[in-house]
């Protein structure tokens, strides 16, 4: 446990410290690029290769103490924290598949774009549906072709992690970015977590060697499932980070707004919501460290996934309640909560077919 | 998925449409009008719009203005008799769904448009005094000048409780206007005006006692080029970013006495009064907003291919958006429902839709029901019958005429906290179904979803409205 809370002071501090000065810029204005000097911040405390073995160079931390980094981060902006855990289950299938050289190779000859920072992300179907990239054997190695939208992290990581469609089951590789024929879109426009771009890839004709190859057919389905036991476990995490975000802004400004009288957290309209709030986020963080403590049950990971992103939806939504007129604009720090949980709630699926995947059949 | 025509969205209109065959035909041509200017007009330019406030807060799209002016829009529940539309609350309701199935944020330039107008028509004095108003208002749509209109209550420190008679005299700091020689001198701030930005003339509500504004209340016009009307700010806003919210400051601004919209107390009445006939309407607006997520979320899931199949061929997309358009439907008949009272316990209105003129028959509908007694001073055309009728009411408000009010004022707000809470459910639901996709700005879906939560704020947040609702059943 001490080991958990010196993670969670750390990164607490590095979240007010660097993340929260840097909000208004990469949150608020579009135009501001990716913000690469937290990034190499946050590299230097180890939170892009969090999970990734000491014996590589990475801070050798596991799912567990990732989730309370995550949610410290998150509690602050959830964009930075998903453009983290983005990175996270992008090298996944690394720390998962590869062995210490390959590993070691792979992440030493993959710097993201433009830094030099080690930024991953990862190219998988949505949970249940088949890969949208084919894989075709060529010269030792498989051409790629096809288009994988909304991928997080495009356009910045240096490394990509795949799943494409062999013919006969599916492959597993690893790309690193600026391979020819891998097209990346400029950044995709959207509802919320305005730190963290994502973007559509096309491949055309992208050629990847034998040795870049992390798993093939069966092996590459198992592996497939642990990296979604990553992808939903952290998702979760960063949803704990929103929840704690929610209740905190909402009960600090119900405990100093008046109306009617007293103030409104004294109104039961305003008290029913914070408590929703709040039964949201422990039941959340409780499921959620369960599954990052169990990274071998997937389907723990989905469960945590669908409760924690749920809850957070619900208390943001609620949040902008509490502050009225104000909570929907963005001088006021919730309405950008309730696009963050929003958009985060459709990553790699939404929950309303996700939630299909539970039922054993 | 095909837009409803009049009576597939309102079945119970078959049964007036029976006795009244124009009325319905009316609703039906404003139905088919605003589709019209929707498709034609809005729908093009809502995303840019969205982005460029974004960017800029201070841009406002006048071109639609002027566009909706040229359909009448600006005058749409005006009376005819000042050259008005003499539309209803229900027409506009219907006008309001149609706009914000393509955008929330431009209809809602015309809704704040209209409730800035409303206290004109609510208000039970002498319309010699705000005639003029009413002509330049009508004039500039004409001309092509348009005189917007804003509608000023609501105070830093005062969100709700200036709209509630048991907690005004609680505020500190309210508006306050004093009286001076040949009028007022008008001090205070007002929030989340909603065109305060870009309006000709703002109607303000201020207390002539800071002490006591539940019974000093007054209405007055005040026009923004009047010395001593600031706009502080513009808000940065979530959604319905196309009209704009302003923050608006009065400085020892004068108010000619002949800008009082009724007598001096008169106001809390005038809000009540305003606020049953404009909740209704915000439930239209959700309605809208969430039908616009349905059409969208269906035509993406007809449209997209997943895995060899079509999307909408899965049953939980089928299930979901059988669901949405449950919603969609519950909140219509809500505002249906409300605004139809709105307008049957109206006079003037309540006698165009049963088609008679007698005075005697007028009066007998208005001691069971009637509310507005402005409506009648106003729009009644011989001044003796209408003065006659208004002392008649005024000294004899019947058990019956109170239940009326409370419930016009109920279905309001049930109507505003059913249709607000759809639209947030049914654009989250449409996100759904579009997954990661459905966040891209170009598909319009976010932008609803952004725009849908504004309607369990304004108009009373959903909290207040569920406990007004309690007080009036």
């Amino acid at each position: 446990m001490t080991e958990l809370t010196a993670i969670q002071t750390a990164v607490r501090t590095f979240a007010q410290r660097s993340v929260r000065p840097a909000l208004e810029t990469y949150d608020r204005q579009p135009d501001s690029g990716f913000p690469w000097s937290i990034v190499q911040q946050g590299e230097a405390m180890g939170l892009t290769l969090m999970t990734v073995p000491e014996a590589w160079g990475g801070a050798g931390m596991d799912l567990v103490a990732a989730g309370v980094a995550l949610e410290e981060v998150a509690a602050v902006c959830p964009g930075f924290a998903t453009l983290f855990a983005a990175s996270l289950w992008g090298i996944a299938p690394l720390v998962l598949a590869a062995d210490e050289v390959r590993g070691r190779r792979l992440l030493e000859t993959s710097p993201a774009e433009g830094a030099a920072t080690r930024l991953a992300a990862l190219v998988a179907p949505e949970m249940g549906r088949t890969p949208t990239v084919r894989a075709v054997p060529q010269d030792n190695g498989y051409r790629l072709d096809g288009e994988a939208p909304f991928v997080f992290n495009a356009g910045v990581a240096g490394l990509y992690t795949l799943f494409a469609e062999a013919g006969e089951g599916m492959i597993c590789a690893a790309l690193p970015a600026g391979s020819p024929g891998l097209h990346v879109s400029s950044p995709i426009a959207k509802l919320g977590l305005q730190v963290a771009p994502a973007g559509d890839l096309t491949f055309e004709g992208v050629w990847v060697p034998e040795e870049n190859l992390l798993a093939r057919s069966g092996d590459a389905e198992a592996l497939l499932r642990r990296v979604e036991a990553w992808r939903q476990g952290l998702i979760g995490a960063v949803a704990v980070g929103i929840l704690r975000a929610a209740l905190r802004e909402a009960t600090a400004y119900a405990q100093q707004r008046r109306q009617g009288g007293k103030l409104i957290i004294h109104h039961h309209a305003v008290a029913t919501l914070l408590a929703e709030m709040r039964m949201g986020l422990e039941a959340a963080r409780a499921v959620v460290r369960q599954a990052l403590g169990e990274p071998e049950d997937p389907d723990r990971a989905l469960l945590a996934r669908l409760h924690a992103t749920e809850a957070a939806c619900a208390a943001t939504t609620d949040a902008v309640q509490v502050f009225g007129g104000y909570g929907y604009m963005a001088d006021y720090p919730v309405e950008k909560l309730m696009c963050d949980a929003r958009q985060l709630a459709l990553i790699g699926g939404s929950n309303s077919r996700l939630r299909l995947l539970t039922v054993a059949a | 998925m095909r837009e409803p025509s009049l009576l597939e969205a309102y079945p119970a209109l078959e049964l007036i449409r029976r006795s009244h065959p124009r009325f319905v035909e009316r609703l039906a041509r404003v139905q088919e009008d605003a589709r019209d200017f929707a498709r034609r007009y809005v729908a093009p330019i809502a995303l840019e719009v969205d982005a460029r406030v974004a960017r800029e807060p201070t841009y406002f799209p006048w071109e639609i203005v002027h566009r909706g002016a040229e359909r009448g829009y600006l005058t749409f529940n005006l009376p005819r008799m000042v050259g008005g539309g003499g539309q209803t609350t229900l027409a506009t309701s219907i006008l309001m769904e149609e706009l914000c199935a393509q955008c929330a944020g431009i209809a809602n330039i015309f809704g704040a448009h209209a409730l800035g107008l409303a206290p004109l028509l609510v208000g039970g004095y002498d319309m010699q005094k705000y005639y003029r108003f009413l002509q330049e208002t009508v004039r500039g749509e004409r001309e092509g000048q348009p005189v917007l209109w804003a509608f000023a209550i609501t105070e830093p420190g005062a969100g709700s409780d200036i709209e509630d008679a048991d907690e005004v005299n609680r505020i500190e700091g309210i508006t306050h206007a004093r009286r001076v020689a040949g009028g007022y001198r008008l001090n205070g701030r007002k929030v989340f005006i909603s065109n305060g930005s870009v309006a000709r003339y703002v109607t303000v509500y201020a207390a002539l006692d800071r002490a006591d504004p539940r019974r000093t209340m007054v209405g007055l016009v005040v026009p923004s080029d009047a010395p001593g009307f600031t706009v502080a700010r513009v808000e940065h806003k979530m959604g319905q970013r196309a009209c704009p919210a302003a923050e608006l400051v009065f400085e020892d601004l004068f108010v000619p006495e002949e800008y009082r919209m009724g007598a001096e107390g008169a106001g809390m009445a005038q809000l009540e009064a305003v606020l049953s006939a404009s909740r209704g309407p915000v439930g239209a607006i959700a309605t809208g907003i969430a039908r616009g997520a349905l059409e969208r979320a269906w035509a993406y899931a007809a449209d997209k291919v997943v895995d060899g199949h079509r999307l909408i061929e899965e049953q939980w997309v089928q299930i979901a958006l059988a669901e949405m358009a449950t919603q969609v439907h519950a909140a219509r008949q809500a505002y249906f429902a409300a605004t139809l009272l709105v307008d049957l316990t109206n006079p003037i209105l309540s006698r165009a839709i049963v088609g008679r003129t007698d005075v005697g028959g007028l009066v007998e509908r208005l001691i069971g029901a009637v509310v507005d007694l402005g409506l009648v001073r106003a729009l009644t055309t011989q001044p003796a019958v209408s003065s006659a009728i208004t002392a008649y009411l005024t000294e004899r408000e019947t058990p019956a005429v109170r239940r009326s009010r409370a419930l016009r004022s109920a279905l309001a707000s049930a109507a505003k906290v059913l249709g607000s809470d759809a639209a947030m459910a049914v654009t989250a639901r449409a996100l759904e179904i579009a997954g990661a996709d459905g966040t891209r700005r170009e598909l319009g879906l976010e932008k609803q979803f952004r725009d849908a939560k504004l309607t369990q704020i304004y108009e009373g947040t959903n909290q207040i409205n569920r406990l007004n609702l309690f007080k009036r059943l």
